[in-house]
């Protein structure tokens, strides 16, 4: 799969009470082309804010202070009998202007909030939320030709039955406070998708809805991947959630990767304590009456000191070597990677072994 | 007060309707019942889970409860009719954690302030044990004494919510109603907030009405559990009876909805979440979206108990259980028939 997306050594500086800090740490990964990638971590890691930096929506507290956003924008499609057309070059979405930007948000690019009653405008009805992109946009087998009224009608209504809007002539006259919340939802993900977007970026988009709500929700995130290949960054707290939709996983730590890997990998062989805690939380009906092994502590603010593996004051296993370095990446497994200095160090660990096999993960 | 009450709150046919005026201003007013004789108690010391879907009257319930909505029927605290008791020995008796702990909180006032709020509405000791009282209680929910000259907005969500279910603790109430308390927190810090409400249960004996939307939260924290739908309860019983010997098709759906880590299937369920047919007025409440649903279930079944003789109840509303409850006679009978001829010859 080639990379839709590449963030490289993105750095997001926040300006805060008269001070300058580090709210996302020099963090890389990629997006390929049709997978849903899932980004975890608890309220304040950077998951959002590295998200809004790829929209361009950050605040004026907020700036891209170094890295790159690449964004490999496939080739137009051709017709048959014609030669395929080369990609055109990528671009760097951090050094874009909002002008340019408005080119790529909501027609190759859209996103999803978490709560969709606060995204959607009260006083329009939704057919015509949903169809604002496309006039924006004009999205057209022919470039340059205005879509007819007709047409626009017709996309909205395909794209209310895409995301699965029973009824979807008589709910388009509707306004947003007569559907409920996951009625709600499924409009704005069919105002982010209508222009058929090649990345769409859900933060949190079920955790404001109900568990049987949010059961359809991802039901309908993955047939949209399926059926248009559209990537999808997934970005939610709950471990659980992101096992139900995700190929691959990115778990955050204020600021920080500290583990990357493919879905059941992480879950079955969780490497850093941070992501073995976020498993944990998580109550399972087989541990009734049991305490809950959470993480103690909380996250770090933005302005406190961070540690070189930020995770230090919270684990367990911490050691003087993890208050002094930054841990490297280790390999543990095919693309599943831990950023922690105990990773291969069963010995040194007091307390508690991991259930990492000792001979896996050398450096490479 | 008695030591003899066994009931903390006892809920017996409780109706609530509201009258929905339309969106124009000459539009047809439209009634619309919320609750339908809801019958539950909630015993003393026991944790009391209350799972449905949002919009099926799990709050009104407890806004009941509470004394924030009119309603018919009959609730009684502590023994006492509900309209009986005013409101100082109502809020000495039972308090209330919400869903969203920033919104719970004055922003303009200090922790110290809204903690010790109720002990001055109370007149309960003087300005120093009032403080001293707060110092406490703030250890007890994993925050230290330093908190109470903070402002709310200098929190984290899950620290507010500790100061919630603290102030809800600083009269020592016989029971919490906690509504979706940790639905809108972290999975780390909602678990906090779970190991929190055992800590000071091991320390202090109270009931709790733990009001949520996950299943699988509600097992793990609750002794009983009630499934609501459409405001009638349509499964009722030990926490272990309700997941583990389920029997309504809506509670099955509930638990299938909750992500696990188990490898995710491809078969969905999004299918049955969508009306399958029309609703019929007075059928079964979860006609409209039940797989199994048939002719017979075009009126209303009744809550019937399904549980062996001598064990809790598990109370269940569907046609399937009436058919189940039937056999288990049948069974019964056949035994006794055959127990008979057997005492004759001994």
């Amino acid at each position: 799969m080639s990379n839709l997306l590449e963030i490289k050594n993105l750095t997001i500086g926040i300006h805060e009470n008269g001070g300058e800090y580090t709210a996302v740490d020099g963090i890389s990964y990629e997006v390929r082309r049709g997978e849903i990638l899932g980004v975890v971590g608890e309220s304040g890691c950077g998951k959002s804010i590295t998200n809004l930096a790829v929209m361009g929506l950050l605040n004026d507290q907020l700036s891209v202070t170094g890295g790159e956003i690449i964004y490999h924008e496939p080739p137009a499609k051709t017709a048959e009998n014609e030669p395929p057309k080369p990609a055109p070059a990528p671009v760097d979405l951090a050094k874009m202007s909002a002008k340019e930007r408005q080119h790529i948000n909501g027609k190759e690019i859209s996103m999803v909030y978490q709560e969709p009653m606060t995204s959607l405008d009260p006083l329009m009805k939704i057919g015509k939320q949903i169809a604002e992109p496309l006039k924006l946009h004009g999205v057209n087998s022919k470039p340059g030709v205005k879509l007819s009224k007709e047409e626009i009608r017709a996309r909205v209504l395909k794209a209310m039955q895409d995301v699965g809007i029973p009824e979807p002539e008589r709910r388009m006259e509707l306004y947003p406070h007569q559907l409920s919340g996951g009625m709600r939802q499924r409009v704005v993900i069919a105002i982010a998708t209508i222009c058929h977007p090649r990345l769409l970026i859900a933060d949190e988009p079920t955790t404001a809805l109900d568990v049987t709500i949010q059961k359809q929700v991802l039901a309908l995130l993955k047939r949209i991947n399926r059926q248009y290949r559209t990537s999808i960054v997934f970005v939610s707290h709950d471990l659980a959630v992101i096992n139900q939709i995700c190929d691959r996983v990115i778990v955050m730590y204020a600021g920080k990767i500290v583990e990357t890997g493919p879905t059941r990998e992480i879950l079955l062989h969780p490497g850093h304590e941070y992501t073995k805690g976020l498993i944990r939380s998580i109550p399972r009906r087989e541990e009734k009456g049991t305490p809950l092994p959470n993480i103690p502590g909380r996250v770090p603010s933005t302005t406190q000191y961070r540690d070189p593996c930020p995770f230090a004051p919270r684990c367990a296993l911490a050691t003087d070597l993890c208050r002094e370095q930054e841990p490297a990446g280790v390999e543990v497994g095919e693309e599943h990677v831990v950023y922690c200095h105990m990773i291969h160090r069963p010995e040194q660990i007091p307390g508690e072994i991991p259930e990492q096999k000792p001979e896996q993960g050398e450096e490479t | 007060m008695s030591t003899a009450v066994e009931n903390v709150v006892e809920v017996s046919h409780v109706n609530n309707t509201y009258t929905d005026s339309g969106l124009g201003i000459f539009s047809k007013q439209t009634k619309r019942q919320v609750l339908h004789d809801v019958c539950l108690t909630i015993r003393k010391d026991e944790f009391f889970g209350l799972v449905g879907e949002s919009g099926c009257g799990k709050s009104t319930l407890a806004n009941a409860i509470l004394g924030l909505i009119p309603y018919e029927g009959s609730i009684r605290v502590m023994g006492r009719e509900r309209s009986e008791l005013d409101r100082f020995s109502f809020s000495s008796a039972v308090q209330a954690v919400f869903q969203d702990p920033a919104s719970a909180l004055n922003p303009r006032k200090t922790i110290g302030f809204t903690m010790r709020e109720p002990l001055r509405a109370h007149k309960i000791g003087t300005r120093a044990e009032q403080d001293a009282a707060v110092g406490s209680m703030l250890k007890k929910v994993g925050l230290n004494e330093t908190y109470a000259a903070r402002y709310p907005g200098e929190l984290s969500g899950g620290q507010k919510q500790r100061v919630c279910i603290g102030a809800s603790l600083m009269l020592e109430p016989e029971l919490i109603i906690a509504d979706e308390a940790i639905s809108a927190l972290d999975v780390s810090v909602g678990a906090q907030i779970l190991n929190l409400f055992q800590e000071i249960d091991t320390e202090k004996d109270f009931s709790m009405l733990f009001i949520s939307h996950n299943l699988d939260v509600v097992y793990y924290l609750c002794d009983r559990i009630a499934v609501m739908y459409c405001g009638h309860i349509v499964e009722m019983g030990t926490a272990e009876d309700v997941c583990q010997k389920t029997t309504h098709p809506y509670t099955k759906m509930l638990m299938a909805a909750v992500p696990g880590f188990g490898p995710p299937t491809t078969k969905t369920i999004a299918e049955t979440a969508e009306p399958l047919r029309e609703e019929v007025p007075g059928s079964c409440p979860f006609y409209a979206r039940c797989r199994k649903a048939t002719d017979a279930c075009r009126s209303c079944p009744e809550l019937i108990n399904i549980a062996e003789p001598g064990e809790e109840e598990h109370l269940v509303r569907c046609v399937l259980a009436e058919k189940k409850a039937e056999e288990q006679q049948t069974a019964a009978q056949k035994q006794e028939t055959a127990q008979k001829p057997q005492e004759e010859k001994a």
